[in-house]
């Protein structure tokens, strides 16, 4: 059952550009110039599943979601979700699906959280018992309760985020969009309202989307990864075949007893030294643990080792770091 | 039961409002007072142009002073309502509009309901106070009737402005700034409140006839309550201020809906 | 001291560069209020002109000079934005806490803010008044000053209104730091100066006790003096006297505005903001 479907999406906006000229001339003659945010993205996403939306500052996140939750009109491409069209259809839309900026709450800013609660009650027409029992469930699994008669502005970040997340989820949709729901967040801040969300989607089958810039996010959340760099798709796969594909190596640091020549070889060289320390990267297709093991000890007089699987930042991060030179035209094929 | 529904969801925004505006305790009185003052100004500068010019275009001190009434309290009316679509541009700027486009509700009720302001009901009570003493002054006792269509007109005045700063704001879909639209019909506003139109000749009764009807607020609910001469005459007279009041109410959903369609496709 | 003077010049020029760039950032808006302040003084020129047309002889001055003082005075008004000066700018900075920001530089607040303000008009008189005023007043036969001496001191006396505007404004905004909120208070100020300033009416027109009541307060000298000056009412040794009670009352309310801030400072450094 496919929940969310997006066929060669594309945005594009008209940006004034003085390009060096005058403040006169382009009092005079504005020019624009189009600045295409995202370009011919597709993917889909089944029901209840958990997507990770990544991408460097700029790539055409944030902009991909409002086209998905009716913002934003697709310049071309179509976008379904949860089988309607958004915009056209950005009522029924609204119903299904639940949305949180993480830059920008939702809610009414100077009273206290449960008004606004009882306020979406009646937009979106909950009867009372449904809501009484949601705002209960919401009140278990977020804290609510601890907070829900401040008003919003009096919140911290994380009491901010949790209520703005309840707010999203009250009317029970299918699917939540979140654009970078835990920037700012403390690590225990973070911690809860991953839980939160895990635990949502184990119990509702919520299907979820989410921009993040923090990949432990993404680690405990997320099977699957899609990638966006200057409007195109450049990954779509699961955290382990993202690995594979950028970081095929895996380093091992080494306690040595003393300094020896480092070592060249074929899949396996050394990297870093430090005096009493060598790290050393091999290919992981070429050899398994245990063999890369045997030959670093027949070189090195090894007293400790201890081997580093590449973190999801680390290839993320060469990814961004390697997105200069990335073929436009390299779009994979989910 | 959809509009009656609509209309509960409204009264819950309003409260909600109101509920904020209780958390700043913005302080109605001194509120109330400064518009007071500034109303009382506006008449006292009135007062020194009518006893240098006691009649203009044929209108007395008295009948003037009613044609300011009628539009003060029209204005007032319009701004306790409508008060914040003049906020579209803030709107847009600080992402408020993208969370309206969020729930399953008109965007423009969303708007409408975000506050009312009570404090321009005293400029509803100043106006309709003025209009009577000014009757008063002017030997004139209105019927029930005629008092009944007083207020309807004033409610037509009230939509006709409506309506313009709902065309005028939505500009703010296109240009990030909308209030120097606005502003522009400021001293067109201004003109037509202290007088009679017809004393800048025909081409300004036109213009704002046809092309900005303010003068369906104050100038043709007046002379047809009054018995003066103006361009058009009899039941089109009477007429007039409702004509012009559907009209600008069109023309303003009209601008409206196409600025939103525009937000939506380009996200200014 | 000419150091001083230096670094007072080059502050107010960036203020300057600062407002024009602030001012047509946004083409439409700017285009807009080039034509709001045509279409401002086209209204107020005519209402005047239909009224000394209907009653010429309940003014001291010619029909030319009655249009020429509602063309001057409106346009003085569009480039002093009087209904959003300095106050609305201390009202936003207290609201959202950036007021710090402008006492961390080594520039005293009020000489920052007259920088900003002067900054401002000196782009809406470059920008909007000259490219609106001048081919309106070809357009509606509007008159050139009355005299040279008097056009000279009544550019003189524009600057002086300029200060003296900042000056009341800034007064204003100190309210502020107690109310926390300018409505109300800005409602009653604008009352004041929309009454006893001459913007709108001419205050020869104005009868006995409301003309005594405008002679004891310095709003007159805002909008009524330059203009004034300007169309020749006020002439000879009228306008030098009146010029120097501007010149008066600028002084004095400079001095207001100094322990005004000095007052507010020491309650701000006492309560830390
Ligand atoms: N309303 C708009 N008008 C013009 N340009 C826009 C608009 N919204 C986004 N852009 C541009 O489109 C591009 C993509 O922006 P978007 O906000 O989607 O990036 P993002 O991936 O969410 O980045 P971030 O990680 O910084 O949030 C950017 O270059 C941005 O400047
Ligand atoms: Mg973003």
């Amino acid at each position: 059952m496919t929940e969310v479907v997006v066929h060669e999406l594309a945005k594009s906006f008209r940006v004034r550009d003085a390009g060096g000229r005058s403040a006169v001339a382009q009092l005079v003659r504005p020019r624009y110039a189009v600045k295409e945010a995202v370009r011919g993205v597709s993917f889909t996403i089944g029901r209840g599943e958990m997507v990770a939306y990544l991408g460097p500052n700029g790539a055409g996140k944030s902009t991909t979601i409002k086209c998905l939750a009716g913002i934003l009109a697709p310049t071309s491409g179509t976008v379904r979700v949860g089988g309607l069209t958004p915009v056209r259809q950005r009522k029924e839309l609204a119903r299904r699906v639940g949305v949180v900026f993480g830059h920008k709450t939702s809610l009414w800013w100077d009273v206290p959280v449960l008004d606004t609660y009882q306020l979406l009650r009646r937009v979106y027409d909950l009867p009372r018992a449904r809501f009484e029992a949601r705002l209960e469930l919401l009140r278990d699994t977020l804290g609510l309760a601890e907070f829900e008669r401040t008003p919003a502005r009096q919140l911290s970040l994380g009491q901010r985020m949790r209520a703005d997340l309840g707010a999203a989820l009250l009317h029970g949709p299918s699917v939540l969009f979140l654009d970078e729901p835990t920037v700012g967040l403390d690590v225990l801040a973070k911690e809860s309202l991953r839980t939160f969300i895990r635990r949502t989607n184990e119990t509702e089958g919520l299907t979820v989307l989410l921009t993040t810039h923090d990949m432990r996010d993404v680690e405990e959340l997320c099977q699957r990864i899609l990638v966006i760099d200057h409007g195109r798709l450049v990954f779509d796969g699961t955290p382990a075949e993202i690995t594979r594909r950028w970081v095929p190596w895996t380093e091992i640091t080494l306690e040595v007893a003393r300094p020896v020549p480092p070592m060249a070889g074929d899949g396996i060289e050394e990297v870093a030294r430090e005096p009493g320390r060598c790290t050393v990267r091999f290919t992981r297709s070429r050899y398994s643990l245990p063999e890369v093991m045997a030959v670093l000890a027949n070189h090195y007089p090894v007293l400790d080792c201890r081997v580093n699987e590449p973190t999801i930042e680390a290839v993320v991060r060469r990814m961004y770091e390697s997105s200069a030179t990335l073929p436009a035209s390299r779009r994979p094929q989910p | 039961m959809r509009p009656l529904r609509g209309l509960s969801l409204y009264g819950h925004y309003l409260l909600l409002g109101f509920r904020s505006q209780a958390e700043y305790r913005v302080d109605l009185a001194l509120m109330i007072f400064g518009v007071t003052v500034l109303n009382a100004v506006d008449v006292a500068l009135l007062a020194v142009i009518l006893t240098r010019f006691p009649a203009l275009g044929g209108w007395s001190f008295w009948e003037v002073a009613f044609l300011y009434c009628l539009y003060l309290a029209a204005l007032g009316l319009e701004n306790t309502f409508l008060l914040h679509l003049v906020d579209i541009d803030e709107l847009i700027r600080d992402g408020t509009l993208d969370h309206m486009l969020l729930r399953p509700r008109p965007v423009l009720l969303q708007m409408l309901a975000k506050d009312i302001s009570p404090r321009d009901l005293a400029q509803v009570g100043l106006g309709l106070g003025g209009a009577w003493y000014s009757l008063h002054r002017l030997g004139l006792a209105l019927g029930v009737a005629h008092w009944a269509l007083l207020l309807a007109y004033l409610v037509a005045g009230a939509a006709v402005l409506g309506g313009i700063v709902l065309a005028i704001c939505s500009v703010g879909f296109w240009t990030v700034r909308s209030r120097v639209f606005l502003a522009g019909t400021g001293e067109l506003q201004e003109v037509v409140q202290h007088y009679p139109a017809h004393v800048f000749g025909q081409w300004f009764v036109g213009l704002v006839t046809l092309v900005l009807p303010f003068a369906a607020i104050n100038y043709y609910p007046a002379a047809a309550l009054l018995g003066k001469p103006t361009v058009v005459s009899g039941p089109l007279l009477a007429l007039l201020p409702f004509l012009a009041a559907a009209g600008c109410l069109t023309a303003g959903g009209l601008v409206w809906r196409l600025g939103l369609r525009s937000y939506l496709s380009t996200g200014t | 001291m000419t150091s001083a003077v230096g670094h007072g010049g080059r502050v107010l020029l960036a203020f300057a560069w600062q407002g024009a760039r602030t001012s047509t950032a946004y083409t439409t808006a700017y285009w807009m209020e080039l034509l709001n302040a045509a279409v401002r003084v086209f209204a107020v020129v005519t209402v005047w002109a239909v009224l000394y047309r209907s009653y010429p002889q309940q003014f001291p001055v010619t029909g030319g000079q009655t249009k020429t003082y509602a063309a001057v005075t409106q346009l003085t008004a569009v480039m002093l934005t009087w209904w959003s000066g300095a106050h609305h700018r201390i009202a936003r900075q207290v609201r959202d806490g950036t007021l710090y920001v402008d006492l961390l530089r080594p520039v005293s607040y009020p000489f920052q803010l007259l920088c900003w303000e002067l900054g401002e008009s000196a782009a809406r008189l470059g920008l909007v008044v000259l490219p609106a005023g001048i081919p309106l007043f070809v357009l509606l036969g509007l008159g050139p000053p009355g005299s040279a001496a008097g056009g000279l001191l009544s550019a003189a006396s524009t600057v002086l209104s300029f200060v003296l505007l900042y000056e009341c404004n800034f007064l204003v905004g100190l309210v502020v730091f107690r109310t926390l909120s300018l409505k109300g208070v800005q409602h009653a100020y604008h009352a004041l100066i929309t009454l006893l300033s001459g913007l709108w009416i001419p205050l020869w027109l104005y009868p006995g006790p409301l003309a005594a009541i405008s002679q004891v307060l310095p709003f007159r000298s805002i909008f009524y003096t330059p203009a004034a000056v300007y169309v020749g009412y006020l002439d000879g040794p009228a306008a030098v006297r009146a010029c120097a009670v501007q010149l008066g009352w600028a002084v004095v309310l400079w001095l207001g505005l100094e322990a005004g801030w000095a007052g507010t400072r020491r309650a701000l450094s006492a309560q830390g903001g």
